[in-house]
């Protein structure tokens, strides 16, 4: 693929995202001429003009490039797990508090990351979670979230 | 008048003050280096325990705790391209490029002796000339305001990398990100979808750190850990005194800027050093221009010393008008009130002593600063040596440790989660992170002021260009500003010849 899709596929959502932006900011109230919608319009505006000038821009570079990219779908694949992964930790951080969602993290994370040792991976997982939290809020007097708090 | 000098002097010398100074620098450095938590957290942790003591001794260990933590900010953005602080993001400009080519040691020292010289330099300038300076500070209103944070838009284009379009693109999106929550002239709703939590906005520090840190963590997990490896056999390359010499006029520029920038109140260290980096490229020949961003040591002594002379500037207004310019001088302010001082304009006549007491401790934390900073230049390193497999797993606990004790918040660590996807995906689309910060800092400088601008003339713009600061600011930007697009033009023409050429 060539490497100016990547260019055309920003410029494209972010003329997108832009547009719908500008949609919600006719539900800000004003009836100044440099009120509360001012900025978001001005911004907005100048977002989707500066996406425009992306498109157009890669379009005109489109021919004469040569720059080509692959996707590794191995890495992709290992990016996504790691994306549930971290929004597991923070869900269960919610839930369980800091030590069980932390042990639970660095067990999953360490192992993408490709530690297979048992004892580093359970040492580790174990004895940082539990030495963080006696620091934060014994000697720093920063309250987390225990168990099931 | 130099009996109270001297007073001030030995109060500071104490065996009592000293040992508290020495602590809160040590305190200092572990809060700043540690993402999340601030040096505002680290002294009012330590306020409780100045109950009673002598006002000197306790400002000696608040002063330490303030200048450990501006500083140790930059000692994780260096290492693992995780900014401790938000005055520490300038230092991803150059910091992880030079760990990655194996010269982290260097960074480091640099990074501590520029900060220690920074922060010496604004003692300097507080003792020196701290009233008129206050004075000048005070005649700020909202236009003169409006026109620093339109200079501070200039720096974008400093700090674009390759594409200065792409750069746009990330300073909008990180202005209008900005934008969201709770209007700061009327209290509209902004982009707020009636969720409570987004009434205050998105706040910088837990943004930061995910944009930093977890987008860093993801392009690890892509298998890029070549580079880490073959730095760990460099990381004892040192600086070199020909480095500092070099560098002798950029660290005094920076460190004005960064003193200047410290007295105005509300606009930063963050600030500071993103202005002192884009002098310092402006200064440099076309030659040495094309080495910004890609380790470049000079780069680490504009950021490092302009963000520790943030320090000395912000107690400006702070002693001199009983003005707090930013969190961390408003917490500092309160100190001195529970100590029995009003600080203001009466507290040179009425506590002539304790201020010069105070201004000694702020000299010795510096100096502290300077010996605890250049061993910790010698043993952090070796952080680089943990098995990245273990080192990454950590930052996201640190990560999410951080975002929460900012405000014991778990919408912070949400918020942190999604800017650190966010950050990944932009770097994907080759948008650069650092102009999104600097618009993300800069956008409520602007747009307040800017709106009060208006409602002061009553929607007259020229009350941009007839006050005489505002006006000098605005030119200076817009020429700037021609003089970026006209480069920008130049080189798309080279650009242009060269492909005929070829062809």
């Amino acid at each position: 693929m060539k490497k100016e899709v990547i260019d055309l596929g920003a410029g494209t959502l972010l003329f997108s995202l832009a547009t719908i932006g500008f949609f919600f900011t006719s539900q800000i109230d004003s009836n100044q001429p440099y009120g509360p919608s001012f900025f978001p319009k001005l911004i907005l505006t100048l977002l989707m003009i500066a996406s425009i000038i992306l498109v157009v821009n890669t379009i005109f570079k489109w021919k004469a490039s040569k720059d080509t990219f692959q996707l590794d779908k191995n890495i992709l694949l290992t990016i996504f797990i790691f994306t549930g992964v971290l929004i597991g930790y923070v869900l269960l951080f919610f839930v369980t508090g800091f030590i069980i969602s932390t042990i639970v993290f660095l067990l999953v994370a360490q192992f993408i990351f490709g530690v297979r040792k048992p004892v580093l991976l359970i040492g580790v997982s174990v004895i940082l979670p539990i030495l963080l939290y006696l620091i934060f809020t014994k000697a720093f007097n920063i309250p987390l979230p225990g168990f099931f708090e | 008048m130099s009996t109270e000098v001297i007073e001030g002097i030995l109060y500071a010398l104490v065996p009592a003050a000293i040992i508290a100074n020495l602590l809160g620098v040590a305190l200092g450095i572990v809060f700043g280096s540690l993402p999340g938590l601030t040096a505002t957290m680290g002294i009012a942790l330590l306020i409780p325990l100045t109950f009673g003591i002598d006002p000197v001794v306790a400002f000696s260990a608040l002063l330490g705790v303030y200048v450990g933590a501006v500083y140790a900010g930059s000692l994780t953005s260096i290492l693992v391209g995780t900014p401790g602080t938000a005055a520490a993001a300038a230092a991803l400009l150059e910091g992880p490029a030079l760990t990655k080519k194996g010269e982290a040691k260097k960074a480091l020292t640099m990074t501590t002796v520029a900060s220690a010289v920074g922060g010496l330099l604004s003692c300097l300038a507080l003792i020196l000339i701290a009233p008129q300076l206050a004075n000048v500070a005070l005649t700020f209103g909202p236009p003169e305001y409006f026109a620093l944070g339109l200079f501070g838009i200039s720096i974008v284009a400093g700090v674009s990398g390759d594409s200065l379009l792409k750069g746009l693109i990330a300073g909008l999106i990180g202005f209008f990100i900005a934008l969201i929550g709770m209007d700061p002239i009327t209290g509209t709703n902004r982009f707020t979808f009636e969720n409570a939590n987004l009434l205050n906005g998105i706040d910088v520090v837990p943004a930061l750190i995910g944009l930093f840190a977890i987008s860093e963590v993801l392009t690890r997990l892509e298998g890029k850990s070549e580079q880490m490896k073959a730095r760990l056999a460099e990381t004892s390359i040192g600086m070199k005194f020909t480095d500092l010499k070099k560098n002798w006029f950029n660290i005094l520029r920076s460190s004005a800027i960064g003193t200047f920038i410290g007295i105005i109140p509300a606009t930063g260290s963050g600030v500071a050093s993103f202005v002192a980096y884009n002098e310092l490229k402006r200064a440099s020949n076309e030659e040495d221009k094309k080495k910004f961003g890609k380790g470049n040591i000079d780069g680490i002594a504009a950021t490092e010393s302009a963000n520790s002379a943030v320090t000395g500037g912000a107690l400006v207004p702070l002693l001199t008008l009983g003005i707090p310019g930013d969190v961390i001088t408003a917490v500092l302010l309160g100190a001195l009130m529970i100590q029995g001082l009003t600080p203001g304009p009466t507290l040179f006549t009425t506590n002539g002593d304790i201020i010069y007491g105070i201004f000694t401790a702020l000299i010795i934390s510096n100096i502290f600063l300077l010996i605890l900073g250049l061993g910790a230049a010698k043993v952090l390193p070796k952080i680089l040596q943990i098995p990245e497999s273990i080192l990454m797993p950590t930052i996201v606990v640190f990560c999410i440790l951080g975002s929460y004790s900012i405000s014991n918040s778990t919408f912070d660590v949400l918020i942190m989660l999604v800017f650190g996807f966010l950050g990944y995906l932009l770097l994907k689309f080759g948008i650069p992170l650092a102009p999104l910060l600097l618009a993300m800092i800069l956008a409520p400088i602007i747009e307040t002021n800017f709106r009060r601008s208006m409602l002061l003339s009553q929607n007259d713009f020229s009350i941009f260009i007839t006050r005489p600061i505002s006006a000098v600011v605005i030119i200076v930007t817009l020429f700037i500003l021609g003089r970026i697009l006209w480069n920008e033009m130049k080189k798309k023409n080279l650009k242009q010849q060269s492909i005929e050429g070829e062809s």
